[in-house]
């Protein structure tokens, strides 16, 4: 085996998680069941998906698009937040389907603290 | 004006698990360099303390894996090779080299290798049994690490969480024959979410890194509660500082040189003989002195013994004297907790373990002003009226976990994730059945095939691209492994010989309690 990266799920299910990189960078990586892969490929969505970056109470944080089939992705947070969920969005001419919705994170609460320290 | 300061001497001690049975891995070599050039050093060091009336009071973390390994029967003949080897490789050296500088440098290894290996058979080849001993004469406190040094905040299922705490716990007690108190959290990696399974195993304190308190706000010489009344200290890092740092210790000219080594300089067929490998890899038999660090290391001059360790003595004494100037105006008894990988000390630093020993006992000898405290003995002493949240944070790099997830390594938690989830699908199926011996004895190794996938040491060594190879190859071992006898167990058709075999090699956790991973919630 190797470890190359895809949107398929051993699981066959359709979820996204994200990961704290740093208090002001996240990783989301998502897997689709087969079904949601055939109808990305038969083009009953859009290329992109959304990411829809939300903080602890629910406030949009960030839309952000990316190609459905790269499997991963960095998220810059654009403002301090304590935590985070991620929503993944599929768009057709029907408008938006929320595909996912990630676990919940903790950020940081003192961002600019944090990198006043670098470590040899 | 503090009158005294509480100090929390902490090292530290993590490996990979690496045991294979019918291959020599250098990455094996890495268990060795530190029994005898770090560990057995240390606990001999403790032992003349003890002999001398001075209590050193040490905090030793060791995670499981490394304590599974301490156990080994199999790494500890090949331990008892390669001291033998590394022996007959000083015997050699000693017949070709003149310089009388070398030949005491020889001596004195010799000594040293010959001092480990009746060390080790002292104690039967265990050397769980004198951390245990200390520990029981009140000389160190020995905590532990996640079971298999997951990064906590990186950790998506919350039954790997609670299964990386308890586990630990339950190994420590069975190990160490006591509750474990307290726990290093895998690189000082914090986030709340772990709390309620350090409660649920009645964990009493963890550490954090200096930048998971606000220090405008918070002073970081304080120990703090948790909302769930867990106590936490914040790591010193102007001690560590005095290590590492531009003008650190670590770069004294008249240190060993940790990076010429005659393993890279001496013919590879001559090695060979004595390392068993095919390639150049550092033998620990080192002659020269760091003598500038903007030397390059061919015109680094002969080191000498004495000067050097004359120099550790005078470290030390600059160590504790930095501390007391850092508190002269600090108001009320500071706590200031210095944590270090005890690899740092004889193996990195060649005359680390005299730093240390002059260091216990020139508080002593010069009634310096620092109280030596385990963290427990802090605890019982010194409770906290503080309660504070601290942020998720490491101790490494930027302070957060850029090294352990990254463009080079994020592959690693997708396969991670799913192949987890799998598993966890398994062990509820099983969880309320009537099973076989043989289904328990497949769920145990299956449970240890994902605990050793989920050790951030293969993210590490990718990120750093030094044996990557040999990483991804644990990565995908572990992976193959898991996913074999989850379809073996669905199948009904377990394949024995398989099983005997990865049992042999990734045999870590005994007695580990499979329903451990069972679903209680998930995110």
């Amino acid at each position: 085996m190797s470890f190359n990266l895809t949107t398929r799920s051993i699981l066959d299910e359709n979820y996204c998680l994200v990961l704290p990189k740093n208090s002001w960078e996240v990783f989301v990586f998502w897997k689709f069941s087969d079904f949601k892969i055939s109808q990305f490929e038969k083009g009953y969505y859009l290329k992109n998906i959304i990411f829809r970056v939300l903080d602890e109470n629910k406030n949009i944080v960030a839309d952000v698009p990316c190609e459905w089939a790269r499997a991963k992705f960095y998220i810059s947070l654009p403002k301090f937040v304590n935590s985070i969920t991620v929503e993944l969005y599929a768009e057709n001419s029907n408008g938006k389907e929320k595909i996912s919705v990630s676990n919940e994170i903790n950020i940081s609460y003192e961002k600019e603290i944090k990198k006043e320290y670098t470590r040899i | 004006m503090s009158s005294k300061i509480n100090h929390i001497f902490i090292l530290h001690a993590h490996l990979p698990y690496i045991n294979h049975i019918n291959s020599n891995y250098i990455e094996e070599n890495w268990y060795f360099e530190n029994v005898v050039e770090s560990y057995i050093p240390i606990l001999r060091m403790i032992e003349r303390l003890s002999n001398d009336g001075i209590n050193p009071k040490l905090t030793v973390s060791l995670s499981p894996t490394l304590c599974s390994m301490m156990e080994n029967e199999i790494l500890e003949k090949k331990l008892k090779r390669y001291i033998e080897l590394r022996l007959k490789l000083i015997e050699s050296e000693t017949e070709i080299n003149e310089d009388e500088r070398i030949v005491a440098l020889l001596d004195f290894y010799h000594k040293k290798y010959l001092e480990a290996l009746e060390f080790l058979n002292k104690y039967s080849g265990d050397l769980i049994t004198p951390f245990k001993l200390y520990q029981n004469q009140g000389l160190i406190e020995v905590i532990t690490t996640p079971a298999t040094y997951p990064i906590i905040p990186l950790t998506l299922n919350r039954e790997t969480m609670d299964a990386q705490i308890t586990l630990a716990s339950n190994d420590y007690k069975e190990r160490f024959s006591k509750d474990l108190n307290g726990i290093f959290l895998s690189e000082c990696a914090y986030d709340s979410r772990v709390e309620p399974y350090l409660k649920k195993n009645s964990i009493k304190y963890f550490f954090v890194d200096d930048n998971a308190v606000d220090k405008t706000k918070n002073s970081p010489y304080n120990s703090y509660k948790t909302d769930n009344g867990i106590t936490f200290f914040v790591l010193d890092y102007l001690t560590s500082e005095r290590i590492f740092g531009g003008s650190s210790y670590l770069s004294n000219p008249l240190y060993r040189d940790f990076y010429r080594d005659i393993g890279y300089e001496r013919d590879i067929d001559y090695l060979k003989k004595f390392t068993l490998s095919d390639q150049r890899i550092p033998t620990g038999i080192k002659y020269h002195k760091i003598t500038d660090i903007n030397k390059p290391l061919k015109d680094k001059e002969v080191y000498e013994i004495e000067p050097a360790f004359n120099q550790a003595d005078t470290d030390s004494k600059d160590f504790i004297e930095d501390m007391i100037k850092r508190f002269e105006n600090y108001q009320g008894d500071p706590v200031s907790v210095s944590c270090f990988n005890m690899e740092l000390f004889g193996h990195r630093w060649f005359e680390g373990v005299a730093f240390l020993e002059s260091f216990f006992r020139n508080i002593r000898a010069q009634r310096y002003p620092v109280q030596m405290y385990t963290p427990s003995e802090y605890i019982s002493n010194n409770s906290s009226p503080y309660i504070l949240r601290p942020s998720i944070s490491s101790w490494s790099d930027n302070g957060f976990f850029d090294k352990w997830l990254n463009d080079k390594n994020d592959f690693i938690y997708p396969y991670l994730y799913e192949i987890t989830r799998k598993y966890i699908r398994t062990v509820n199926r099983f969880i309320n059945s009537s099973i076989s011996a043989d289904v328990d004895k497949a769920l145990k190794q299956l449970t240890r095939e994902i605990l050793l996938m989920q050790s951030s040491d293969w993210a590490v060594l990718i990120n750093y691209d030094t044996h990557k190879d040999y990483a991804i190859f644990r990565l995908k071992t572990h992976y193959e492994n898991a996913l074999k006898i989850i379809n073996d167990l669905n199948s009904g058709s377990l394949d024995f010989d398989f099983l005997k075999r990865i049992e042999q090699e990734n045999g870590v956790f005994h007695s580990l309690d499979w329903k451990s991973f069972a679903t209680k919630s998930s995110f």
